[in-house]
């Protein structure tokens, strides 16, 4: 027959509310996680490459300008503007640079777009599976808890009912004794009486 | 003007969250072993803790990397890399 050997029903108490805490905690901190990864996606799969769209098509602009203005400068530099037709080219070079730069960052926000979502599926199990002990893992062992909590109650109780003699007070079990009842029901529902608290007949 | 880089604060505040919510729970595992000493506790201990560890362990090492991805892809598309 198995037994069990507990030497503080409190401490098992402490251990039960500890495993739901953890379970609650987890359950935020995961949320958090998850909130926060959704966020990034918006990050990377609109966000920047709205930017660098915008920046590509303030880039063309700038660059219609430059041409513009060359334009011009030929116009009025019959009689010999030098520097300023220079100045006008290298305004378009600079331009053409720029636009070259955003067209690659657009093609880029793309491909890591894509990237990103590889990177959140590969982080999909290891979440899932704290997920997992969070919301089941966990809840699990604190009703197993709660259940041998139960057990070792009324243990308790029957046992200090039964060494109390006629005018003595009840007192309360030495701090080193441990619980030891037989515990081969421990996995077994609790029932409607015992959530009462109503005893079963002792069957043992 | 550069893009703004992505928050990575919540992440990071989650996954300390993760971990310091595990350390509290293994020191309250550590003194309740010490008043449960039977096979039913490494039962529980095989059934329902066994596994967080090595869960938590594989999650922050995810995380890191996730991180570490997010962190280079938001150099890559700034302004100052290319210009």
């Amino acid at each position: 027959m198995e037994t069990s050997d507990v030497r503080s029903i409190d401490s098992l108490r402490l251990l039960r509310n500890a495993v739901g805490d953890l379970s609650n905690d987890w359950t935020i901190a995961l949320l958090q996680i998850k909130s926060s990864m959704h966020r990034t996606r918006e990050h990377f799969s609109t966000n920047m490459p709205a930017y660098w769209k915008q920046q590509t098509r303030i880039a063309e602009q700038k660059l219609a300008e430059a041409q513009d203005n060359l334009s011009r400068q030929h116009g009025t530099s019959a009689s010999g503007q030098a520097p300023a037709v220079t100045e006008a080219k290298q305004r378009i070079q600079a331009a053409k640079r720029r636009l070259t730069i955003c067209e690659e960052k657009l093609r880029l926000a793309s491909k890591i777009a894509i990237q990103f979502d590889q990177a959140c599926q590969e982080l999909a199990g290891p979440i899932a599976e704290v997920v997992g002990h969070a919301s089941v893992t966990l809840p699990n062992g604190a009703g197993h808890l709660a259940i041998l909590i139960g057990h070792l109650d009324r243990y308790a109780e029957r046992t200090s009912f039964n060494n109390l003699t006629p005018g003595m007070n009840r007192s309360p079990r030495p701090q080193e004794e441990p619980l030891s009842p037989p515990l081969d029901d421990f996995d077994r529902p609790v029932s409607l009486q015992e959530k009462r608290g109503v005893e079963d007949e002792p069957s043992r | 003007m550069n893009p703004l880089p992505a928050n990575l604060s919540p992440i990071i505040d989650g996954q300390n969250q993760l971990r310091q919510n595990f350390k509290s729970f293994a020191q309250c595992w550590a003194t309740t072993k010490e008043d449960w000493r039977d096979a039913r506790r490494d039962q529980f201990e095989r059934e329902h803790l066994q596994g967080l560890g090595p869960s938590l362990a594989r999650l922050s090492a995810a995380l890191d990397q996730w991180r570490d991805f997010v962190i280079k892809s938001d150099r890559e598309l700034s302004e100052s890399i290319a210009e």
